[in-house]
């Protein structure tokens, strides 16, 4: 076995150098900080996680996580760095807190700090040790091992109890115990850190109460670690910090400022007095784990969407702020001034009247042409001649409340305009049209569109609606161009403005209640926040070079900022997965040998689609993302309508909580002359729709009649898993099959024509949550067969009967998992895995009988419980293996053989996996003869080859 | 969040508000028992980190049943009426029938207390819903979760009868061979429990650990030295405990939504029995309605050891106005 590739938590993060060394899973990857090149990765740990990584002077590392340990030795040369595994892994029978090599080079005694708060010399060689332990007996998260050799070392220890213990380690001693020297009460929760400081004498802590604290050492002596000293010096609070609103992880020293991070994605940058600096949300909303620094006061983050994150710590107060001009004039504007710059001087150039009216908004449409918005929706375009003007065209704004165009541009023949009530309008200049060919009615929500841009040929707009919204044009160059709605992305802030491209990555600029963002699109990264009081004013931003330029008005002054960018962020040294746990993943066929696409869904609501490339290092390359989910995405079920050599396409129907079911459409376009990559402009996708069973819920909830509040009764039901086939009576439609945990199965038939959804049946199964459809399997363990009956009017489920029942009892309780296989013409293999820790196999025929009704014998079976000893999550039927894998971390492969009506398998190996909570797993693709590369999913996901 | 939306995603925490359970782990037990009546004969139970009591709700209102049923059976005297101790380090509101210990279950004192409350005798039963916070990060979870298990054990094996009963909360995970294996060595009967009130999604199950025996040359003291000297024992190697699922079709599942009005009857919403004592976050929480800690420029600092929160809330209150 190999495991290829692997995203999960990062836990471990440490910087040397110009390196960083970052643990995932149980791997270190190091990255050239300077290049943000990958220059190694190597399985260290395995089984077992990294939590930490620490130094050892410039030579060795000690890597640990959970139970084990392991020392790797190090060595830098001019821009080349080799590692090295001294040992083999170190396994212990404690969790490891806390690891310290404390003395010389020479002296290879590991100092290690254990979970029930005692501590071990480690002789490295010989591997004997001498333990202590503390007299107080507890659980600890957190604890830090200081002192100049490990003969004369502290303690700190953070309890579950919520105290800190500070004691010392005891060498040869004949005492059983260690006295508590110091116990820092104040915490209200667990203890996640404890740090000690020797520069300035503090100690750091943080905490389930959401807080860091400070505690303040007065003694003047402390340097000498003697035991006398420390019992007599005194500790007192001298800080408490909360910023957090969630649970306090970590929190280290940089210089003079304490950076602390948290589960609510945070960085909050703190003075030694306690005082916010300021805070970064860094990571999507997944927990930060881990922080470093490297010597070149870059800040590095690692957390549980798997990414790595790095954050100049520079420009605290960096914003140049001036005042421009002020305008003092309370005139309404009823005409439209021309002012031409020539050698650094403006001239004005001219004055006209459109209508008698007032204007209510000028577009930049093109470099010599406007679009001018009067009353009743007049709208104008205008070409500004060397002396005078020119009305191109006219066209009229549909009837609104507030009815006047907020943003326009044009493209090719189409003009597009959006207005105050959140439409897009699109007008044909070709024929002079005077109405909209097209309209998408409050596409951007009630408060207006903000922006159109055109970006690599499509069309994107923004509005007060939180959203991009993507558009394609389509026969553009033809008799009737019209644009067609992609899909939308949800953004960071309230108000989306604009968006513009610079130098590779595109920045969504946009205001959220008082300040104004920019947004990193292509980094899903807040650049910038200015306080500029909020987005009802003027403003403009242009980026140059390295710099932005913000202007705007506040207070009727005129205001610049200027922002240099680079300083501002760096890339990240590794990409953001998924944030939360991932329920599904599918594989989307392509006709191509370099590459597959995986499509994948979880409880953090969104879709992501990334493609492996078998033959490079890292494997898996995330390509783009998609909202639109209000719950967690639980199954995806994808049905190809298409499918050549250039192109394919597919349509994805993906389903979750609160009985949604969302319906996207992928083009891949695999005729691009570079073969190696697949990037966005090579997918497109398209939001085709959203279907609610219980419709939108906006005051669904609570109804109120009179005085009294009357409860929805509706059940909230979700989507456990789905299942499409073709319509064999019609081409045109597909058959969509809908596990639900209501107990239903739900059928709906689509139409690819028509674009619509219709829900057809409803079966009331059981009152039992079904947790899978293709035959159906649910949480009491049975399984049904169904019979679907589809004429052009008749849409009919039966059960099938197996054996003379209704259902066939295969786990004692839930169904987690299967996988089926036509072995002939009318016997098939099932495989179920289930929450009672069995493995099951089952034969079973289809017999038609004369009167046509099917039902079904099961000729043979076979099952086994000494696999797994937890819910077995994925299963995934080969040729003659059966791959099979479990919430307990563990992949088992088995071979099975089927004669004489007879099955049985064999036990063949297994494997431990690295990422927690297993949700399933796939089979990617054949890669070479007698090797499969699967992918295990659940936090994070693994790629194994087996 | 909707008020109702709880009640929505979860037949049994609507259930429990609606028969005044203080938690909907009491239907747990309750199937638990009804599959492996381990309540049957019991007249002294221990109920470990029981806060917030409805473990030790379900233990007083079985064993009273039981009891008076013997009673009007036998109309015997010699009949013991059950008593029941429940030991959390928090403070529990008070349940009638229960005896309370506010303790420490690492503490070999509150072993004493018990034994003596029990009139030096020991426990019929022993019982443990404890479970840390959870952080997200599984492996420490799990490794938490089984420390607080061992904990349990440890003072079980001091405080329970031979023969007698062991039940737990388990997280069925990496590793929970390694914890079958070293419960094997003091009960002849190790299984693993699940009721259909805990969720087909959740890694939670109980071993139902039943006769008790300490093994002859086991002295119970040799472990008081560390907990973690537990971990040195290993037992039978990679034991699986057999899987036993609790409840029948005729009871709901934790997985299936159900609508409110659920079995003809008219939905009413509860408020919750009993609301969390103390969490950690209570200052922090408290601290929203002054200033909202999500945003950026938002901090609270206090100086010193002695500064409160409301010190904080009232000097900011004074800010604001002047």
């Amino acid at each position: 076995m190999i495991s290829l590739d692997m995203n999960t938590d990062v836990l471990a993060i440490k910087c040397i150098k110009n390196y960083v060394f970052i643990g995932i899973g149980c791997t270190i990857y190091v990255l050239n900080n300077i290049r943000c090149k990958l220059e190694i990765k190597i399985n260290v740990l395995h089984p077992d996680n990294i939590y930490d990584i620490i130094n050892k002077s410039d030579d060795k590392l000690i890597v640990y996580g959970k139970k084990s340990l392991c020392i790797l030795s190090i060595s830098f040369r001019d821009d080349f760095i080799r590692i090295e595994q001294i040992d083999e892994i170190i396994r212990f029978d404690d969790w490891i807190i806390n690891v310290k090599w404390l003395g010389a080079l020479s002296d290879p005694t590991l100092t290690i700090l254990f979970a029930n708060n005692n501590v071990y010399n480690f002789e490295l060689f010989s591997k004997q040790y001498f333990n202590t332990h503390c007299k107080e007996r507890c659980l600890l998260y957190s604890g830090t091992i200081f002192g100049q050799s490990c003969k004369n070392t502290l303690i700190f220890s953070g309890t579950v109890f919520q105290e800190i213990l500070i004691w010392r380690v005891m060498h040869n001693s004949n005492m059983k115990f260690s006295e508590v020297l110091h116990r820092l009460i104040g915490h209200k929760g667990v203890i996640f850190s404890v740090l000690y400081n020797p520069l300035n004498n503090l100690i750091c802590s943080t905490s389930d109460d959401r807080t860091v604290r400070l505690w303040k050492i007065s003694s003047t002596l402390i340097n000498d670690l003697n035991n006398a000293v420390w019992k007599n010096i005194e500790i007192t609070l001298q800080t408490t910090m909360y910023g957090h609103i969630a649970r306090v992880w970590k929190a280290i020293f940089l210089k003079n400022i304490i950076a602390s991070i948290g589960e609510d994605s945070r960085i909050c940058f703190w003075t030694l007095l306690g005082v916010l600096l300021y805070k970064i949300e860094a990571h999507h909303g997944a927990p930060i784990w881990c922080i470093d620094i490297s010597e070149d006061n870059i800040v590095f983050t690692g957390g549980g969407d798997g990414s790595v994150n790095s954050w100049p710590l520079k420009n605290i107060n960096p914003l140049q702020n001036h005042v421009l001009l002020e305008i003092n004039n309370h005139m309404l504007p009823k005409h439209i001034h021309i002012i031409n710059r020539i050698k650094n001087k403006w001239y004005h150039i001219g004055k006209y009247k459109i209508e008698d009216s007032k204007i209510f908004s000028i577009k930049w449409l093109n470099i010599d042409t406007i679009l001018v918005c009067v009353a009743e929706g007049h709208l104008y375009i205008i070409q500004f001649l060397k002396f005078s003007i020119k009305i191109l065209s006219e066209h009229v704004l549909p009837t609104s409340r507030q009815r006047w165009v907020t943003s326009a541009c044009v493209y090719n023949n189409l003009l597009v305009c959006g207005d105050r009530i959140g439409s897009i309008y699109v007008y044909n200049l070709q024929n002079n049209e005077k109405y909209p060919v097209q309209s998408f009615r409050k596409i951007h929500g009630q408060f207006g569109v903000q922006s159109c841009i055109i970006m690599n040929c499509n069309l994107i707009t923004t509005g007060r609606d939180r959203t991009l919204k993507f558009y394609k044009f389509c026969d553009i160059s033809g008799h009737n161009p019209t644009i067609e709605f992609l899909h939308a992305k949800t953004m960071p802030m309230d108000w989306v403005s604009k968006l513009i491209k610079h130098k590779n990555y595109y920045y969504v600029l946009g205001f959220k209640e008082k300040e104004f963002i920019i947004y990193n699109l292509s980094l899903k990264r807040i650049v910038s926040k200015i306080l500029c009081g909020g987005g009802h004013r003027s403003w403009d931003c242009v980026m140059y070079n390295k710099l932005t330029n913000f202007a705007y008005i506040q207070k009727k002054q005129v205001y610049i900022v200027t922002i240099s960018l680079d300083t501002l962020y760096n890339p990240p040294l590794l990409n953001a997965f998924h944030t939360k746990q991932i329920n599904c993943i599918k594989i989307l066929h392509i006709l191509s040998k370099h590459h597959y696409i995986l499509i994948s869904g979880g409880e953090d609501c969104t879709l992501f689609i990334s493609s492996i490339i078998p033959k490079s290092q890292s494997r898996v390359k995330f390509i783009d993302f998609f909202n639109g989910h209000l719950s967690s995405i639980k199954c995806i079920s994808i049905f190809t309508v298409l499918i050549d050599k250039n192109i394919s396409k597919h349509l994805i129907f993906s389903g979750g909580g609160r009985a949604q079911l969302k319906l996207w459409e992928i083009t891949i376009k695999t005729n691009t002359a570079n073969n190696n990559t697949l990037s966005n402009e090579n997918i497109s996708c398209k939001d085709l729709l959203s279907y609610m069973l219980h419709g939108l819920d906006k005051k669904r909830n609570k109804i109120w009649v009179g005085n009294e509040l009357i409860y929805n009764t509706d059940t909230e039901t979700r989507y456990m898993d789905i299942s499409t086939i073709n319509n064999p009576q019609n081409m045109d439609n597909i058959l969509v099959f809908i596990a639900c945990s209501d107990g239903c199965l739900r059928s709906f038939s689509y139409s690819i024509q028509t674009n619509q959804i219709k829900l057809i049946n409803t079966l009331m199964n059981k009152n039992r949550c079904i947790l899978k459809v293709h035959i159906t399997m649910a949480t009491d363990g049975l399984l049904n067969i169904w019979n679907v009956i589809s004429t052009n009017d008749i849409f009919e489920i039966k059960n099938v009967t197996i054996d003379g029942k209704h259902d066939l009892s295969l786990h004692q309780s839930g169904i987690n998992s299967f996988d089926i296989k036509i072995l002939n013409n009318y016997e098939y293999i099932l495989a179920t895995g289930g929450d009672d820790n069995l493995l099951n196999l089952l034969i079973f025929k289809i017999i038609f009988q004369h009167n046509e009704v099917l039902s079904i014998h099961v000729v043979s079976s076979w099952g086994t419980i000494s696999i797994h000893s937890a819910q077995i999550t994925g299963i995934i039927l080969l040729h003659n293996r059966i791959i099979s894998v479990g919430r307990d971390q563990k992949l088992a492969v088995h071979k099975y053989s089927y004669n004489n009506s007879k099955i049985c398998a064999m036990f063949l190996k297994e494997i431990n996996l690295c990422i927690s909570d297993v949700q399933g797993i796939i089979l990617c693709v054949n890669q070479k003869p007698n090797t499969h590369l699967f992918c295990v999913y659940g936090k994070g996901f693994q790629l194994l080859e087996v | 969040m909707g008020k109702t939306s709880k009640d929505k995603r979860d037949i049994y925490y609507r259930k429990a508000k609606e028969e005044g359970w203080r938690a909907r782990s009491a239907f747990k037990l309750l199937q638990i028992d009804d599959k492996f009546n381990i309540l049957h004969g019991v007249t002294k139970a221990v109920d470990l980190c029981a806060a917030p009591g409805s473990w030790s709700q379900v233990l007083t209102r079985r064993l009273n049943e039981n009891y008076e049923k013997l009673k009007e059976a036998k109309s015997d005297c010699t009949l013991i009426a059950p008593k029941i101790i429940a030991v959390d380090l928090q403070a529990m509101a008070p349940i009638e029938g229960v005896i309370q210990i506010q303790g420490d279950i690492t503490n070999i004192n509150t072993a004493e207390q018990i034994i003596a409350y029990f009139d030096n005798e020991q426990a019929d039963l022993v019982v443990c819903d404890g479970a840390p916070d959870v952080t997200g990060l599984h492996d420490m979870d799990i490794y938490i979760q089984s420390q607080l298990l061992l904990s349990a054990l440890r003072i079980t094996l001091r405080i329970l009868k031979p023969k007698g009963t062991f039940v737990a909360k388990i997280f069925r995970a990496k590793d929970v061979t390694l914890l079958y294996s070293q419960l094997k060595i003091f009960f002849t009967s190790v299984i693993c429990a699940k009721p259909l009130s805990s969720r087909n999604s959740s890694f939670e199950a109980f071993v139902v650990c039943r006769d008790f025996n300490l093994p002859e040359d086991f002295n119970p003291d040799s472990l008081d030295t560390s907990i973690s000297e537990f971990s040195k024992l290993k037992g039978v190697n990679g034991y699986i405990a057999p899987f036993v699922i609790c409840g029948d079709l005729s009871q709901p599942d934790s997985d299936t939504s159900y609508p409110l009005d659920f079995e003809g009857q008219k939905f009413e919403y509860c408020k919750p029995t009993q609301s969390p004592i103390n969490p950690a976050y209570e200052e922090a929480i408290s601290l929203l309605s002054v200033i909202n800690l999500g945003k950026d420029s938002a901090s609270c600092t206090l100086q010193g050891s002695s500064m409160t929160i409301d010190d904080f809330k009232s000097q900011y209150k004074t800010k604001k106005r002047s």
